[in-house]
């Protein structure tokens, strides 16, 4: 086979259009399926079992099921591959055909990385330990996962030579695949790659400087800067031309006009990202896989940078996300659920974990079944049960290998699928009329500001004490105000019981204008670009809250004032007083006082209103702590006269009412370890019938609802 | 040599037991808190202080590591000092992606960074006072290897822990050629059922059940869940458990003779 051309392959995809997704669903053969699967592994599961397991998903209400296709399950020498010719347990065609038969739809994920606990994540040994292939670290080493049992050098996804492996296994499946795509066969699906950020998991300057990655660098600084000129006078150097960059190794500034250079290289990780998943869609979409779905996973509930959303389903139709957390860590599933539910075309948990891996986080069942309502609770509208089947390293799913079930987690999945079916949760929306947005400028700087690795982890050194505290000139030290700032406004939002969802500064403008207000940290500097749609959203009759700063300066750190040239904004000259506990802060019209400690000002721009805070407000790193931050939220918020959704006499218990017009299902969820009481708001003819037990409540309008510490209800509305 | 097998297997481990069993881990919780300093050249950069967060206060220049670290322990009235070098993690992890070998297990690799890091102990790493290390996750990982290479190296294990005359936990592991080769619990016996009356005495029906389904056992371990917290967090725990043998808390049955020497 004639070597493999990245660009031939990215240039030749035609982005395929996105018809199989609707709304929440996926429209297969005519009906409107919900993404409702589970993860079961055939080359793992006896085969005179797969029918009875096979049976046992139907048990449960799952229409979908998805599985991993591993590289090195089916190399069983160097380029020879086995699809049950030799072992039948590898028959994957025949394990297809028995879906079909019995009726489900699947996804498979034939990698190249699927990890599924196997030996080197699924790659074939001989790949990872060739040298043309592996990643490189900054200091010229290879770039170690530290999987169990066996540590592997990650391959370089820039790699030609990779992707010609790849594509000699991708030659061997994907006729397969082809002879079982829908309608044909049960194939609706296909996730590419899992977990690819992995590559990045040690700090900013952890990989990829293989020279293979070092094209890939320059094709994107070429691809974003006009000309090298342009480059030149960002970065402030005289490079002839872009091969000529040499990519950072290590943070070695503390000057902000050098800041840009680094901003690229953080930037450039996410492209690799996208670029990888987009070479791999079209390896597969040259091999006839047209026509479904294409997602990928990250393993973290609330994605960090690398891992850009915007970016990666440009590339492919879905990016899903992982749910491994303890009750403890409610929060971050909530945070997650709600970006996703901002951000994604469909809001999916490729990794929906029940049970775990051995070596990872010891979940227990209720936990887990805790995280699952959580997310849908928060906007989650698809899921994967991963694993629904037990395999060998894996632990805790609701049916073994032998099809024996455990009753508690089975009778709880099949009880929940029903409630989702009959309150048809994923056809009902929610007003959410404000927006928190993440400042991808700000996280990657201060992505790049963190040294933490996995060996930081292990040794119990905490990622605030590796954070670099450099101001490079700035008014303050961005990379620890910004995250400060942002949880503020997260937990005054949090407080305020206003719905809100959280998006990301690469979302477009019309996307933004869905929302009448938006709240976004901005400091020293903020691109020329973004400063541009922010002024777009407010003259289109948006209200944005930012501040401490306006910006002055361009992502090339050289004068930009767009946003406070049209906004007329200026920071006062004595700036950012403290908010204290409880003092008064109330927004007037063009009004910025320091005296009186009121900093801020309101001003009319087009159709909109711009307001800027120029405050810092105290650490709030709770709903406990959110007293001033939720103050702030509720003066921005004041003149568009939002109403709170649910209890606001207690701000403990998170309430989500699905349903535009009236609230149709109401999900009610103490986070706390305390018990707790809340007070559900319905109209007085409306009864509440509880959604798991199918009981009515006896009473007509508002109730009082106890709940245990970390217990929950979910109630659909009965006229 | 690799203490886990490359083709090693985990399946029919009992979710529940495996939960009680990584729960029992002892996790260090520190009632006055850990300061940890971050310095270059002869100035501290960056203070965090485990129960207050960011300490700017305590930044700036110092004269000797051991001094600053033996002083702010007592002054800051905190369980520990830790203090490192900036650089010096990134440095170790170059250092030891460099020296990683195909043929190495997870344990072994993390053995590269614990030898790594005991050579920069007192050098560009300080820990104040010496035994808190003890108290460190990757501390936890030198007890697992030691524990490790003290059975011995062909073995079935079995693992069982009581509550209430309940199995509460179960575990039992096969190593072959000092390699773990299965990982499993008293799933894998079903559809036997294990009634127990006493478990100091009705474990030997477990033992003859592992015998019959999987192979004969070589060392059993049983107890009760209190007593096996405390082994856990105990400093001394092959006294504590030649202790608790004599009381009955304990039992190992068969005891290998390598190990019968040591308790």
């Amino acid at each position: 086979m004639e070597p493999i051309s990245i660009a031939d392959e990215v240039s030749s995809r035609v982005v395929q259009p996105l018809l199989k997704i609707e709304g929440n669903t996926i429209r297969v053969e005519g009906a409107q399926l919900p993404l409702y699967s589970g993860s079961i592994d055939y080359w793992q599961i006896p085969l005179e079992n797969w029918s009875k397991v096979l049976d046992r998903i139907i048990g449960l209400g799952f229409r979908i099921i998805s599985t991993a296709v591993p590289w090195n399950v089916h190399e069983v020498a160097s380029d020879l591959f086995d699809f049950g010719t030799t072992d039948k347990q590898r028959d994957i065609e025949g394990f297809l055909t028995l879906c079909r038969q019995k009726g489900l739809y699947v996804t498979v994920r034939p990698g190249p990385c699927v990890n599924a606990e196997l030996n080197y994540y699924g790659f074939p040994k001989r790949v990872l330990y060739d040298p043309e292939i592996q990643a490189v670290s900054a200091y010229g080493t290879k770039v170690i996962i530290p999987a169990t049992p066996t540590p592997f050098p990650m391959p370089s996804y820039a790699s030609e030579k990779f992707y010609d492996e790849v594509s000699k296994f991708f030659d061997a499946i994907c006729p397969i695949f082809a002879r079982h795509l829908t309608p044909a066969g049960p194939i609706i699906g296909v996730q590419i790659d899992n977990e690819l950020p992995l590559l990045f998991m040690n700090g900013p300057f952890s990989a990829d400087y293989s020279s293979h990655a070092l094209r890939w660098y320059h094709e994107f600084l070429a691809s974003k800067y006009p000309s090298i000129g342009a480059l030149n006078r960002a970065y402030r150097t005289r490079y002839a031309t872009f091969t000529d960059i040499e990519p950072p190794r290590a943070l070695a500034t503390t000057e902000r006009e050098a800041i840009p250079r680094y901003l690229d290289w953080m930037e450039f990780q996410e492209y690799y990202v996208g670029l990888a998943l987009s070479v791999l869609a079209s390896l597969l979409w040259s091999r006839g896989i047209r026509g479904v779905i294409t997602f990928h996973n990250t393993r973290s509930t609330f994605p960090s940078l690398p891992l850009n959303i915007s970016k990666t389903e440009k590339e492919l139709d879905l990016q899903g996300a992982g749910l491994y957390l303890k009750m403890p860590r409610y929060d971050e599933l909530r945070r997650g659920a709600l970006y996703l539910s901002t951000v994604s075309r469909l809001p999916f948990l490729a990794e929906g974990g029940m049970g775990t891996w051995p070596w990872g986080p010891s979940l227990t069942k209720s936990e887990q079944q805790f995280a699952l309502v959580v997310a849908l609770m928060h906007g989650i509208r698809g899921f994967n049960t991963h694993m629904l089947v037990n395999r060998n390293r894996w632990i805790g799913s609701p049916i073994s290998e032998s099809a024996a079930i455990d009753d508690q987690q089975y009778t709880f999945l099949k009880r929940f699928l029903t409630i989702l079916g009959n309150l048809q949760l994923h056809t009902l929306q929610r007003n959410v009329p404000v927006i928190l947005l993440r400042n991808f400028e700000y996280e990657r700087l201060h992505a790049l500001c963190k040294n933490n690795n996995w060996l930081t982890d292990l040794i119990d050194i905490p990622s605030e004490l590796l954070l670099t505290n450099r101001t490079f000139s700035y008014t303050e030290t961005i990379q620890k105000a910004y995250p400060a700032l942002w949880n503020a406004f997260y937990w005054g939002l949090t407080s305020s019981k206003i719905p809100f969802g959280i998006g990301d500064t690469d979302m477009d403008r019309p996307a933004l204008s869905q929302y009448q207000a938006l709240f976004l940290p901005t400091f020293d500097f903020m691109s020329e670009d973004l400063q541009k749609k922010i002024v777009e959203y407010v003259v289109r009759g948006g209200t944005a809250i930012i501040g401490p700063e306006v910006p002055y300066l361009g992502s090339d750190m050289r004068g930009c004032t767009i946003l406070s040239d049209s906004a007329k904004l200026q920071a006062p000259s004595s700036r950012r007083p403290l908010v204290g506990l409880h003092d008064p802060f109330t927004l007037k019209k063009d009004d910025v006082r320091v005296g009186n400690r009121v900093a801020g000002s309101m001003k009319a721009h087009g159709k909109g209103t711009f307001i800027y805070l120029g405050i810092t407000l105290p650490p709030t790193l709770s709903r406990d702590d959110a007293v001033d931050a939720e103050n702030v939220v509720s003066q921005s918020l004041k003149h568009l006269k939002l109403a709170p959704v649910g209890d606001v006499q207690n701000p403990s218990v998170d309430e989500v009412y699905w349903g535009t017009r009236s609230p149709q299902v109401i999900f009610l969820l103490n986070p706390t370890n305390e018990p707790q009481s809340v007070s559900v708001k319905v109209a007085q003819r409306n009864l509440l019938r509880d959604g798991w037990t199918g009981e009515q409540l006896p009473q007509r309008g508002p109730q009082e609802i106890a709940l245990n510490a970390y217990d929950f209800r979910i109630f659909e509305v009965v006229r | 040599m690799r203490r886990i097998a490359e083709n090693y297997r985990v399946f029919d481990v009992a979710a529940t037991h495996w939960t009680n069993l990584l729960n029992t881990i002892p996790h260090f919780f520190s009632e006055r808190g850990v300061l940890y300093l971050r310095y270059q050249s002869s100035e501290i950069t960056q203070a965090f202080h485990s129960l207050q967060g960011i300490r700017p206060d305590l930044t700036g220049p110092f004269s000797t590591p051991i001094t600053v670290v033996q002083q702010l322990q007592q002054r800051e009235d905190v369980d520990a000092v830790i203090m490192v070098e900036e650089g010096l993690v990134v440095y170790l992890l170059a250092k030891i992606q460099a020296a990683f070998k195909p043929e190495m297990d997870i344990l072994q690799y993390i053995e590269l960074a614990q030898e790594g890091l005991k050579e920069e102990l007192g050098r560009r790493f300080h820990v104040w006072p010496e035994e808190f290390w003890g108290k460190s996750t990757f501390s936890l990982f030198e007890r697992v290897q030691t524990l490790l290479d003290a059975l011995p190296p062909n073995i079935v294990f079995v693992l069982g822990i009581f509550e209430e005359n309940q199995i509460w936990a179960s575990l039992i592991l096969l190593r072959v050629d000092g390699q773990i080769r299965l990982i499993t619990s008293t799933k894998i016996l079903e559809p036997f059922e294990f009634e127990i009356k006493e478990w100091q005495t009705d474990y030997r029906s477990l033992l003859k059940a592992v015998k019959e389904k999987l192979a004969e056992p070589t060392m059993g371990f049983f107890t009760d869940d209190e007593t096996f917290r405390f082994l856990l967090r105990s400093d001394t725990p092959l006294a504590f458990i030649a202790q608790a043998r004599k009381t009955g808390q304990i039992i190992i049955d068969p005891v290998p003779s390598r190990i019968r020497s040591r308790i």
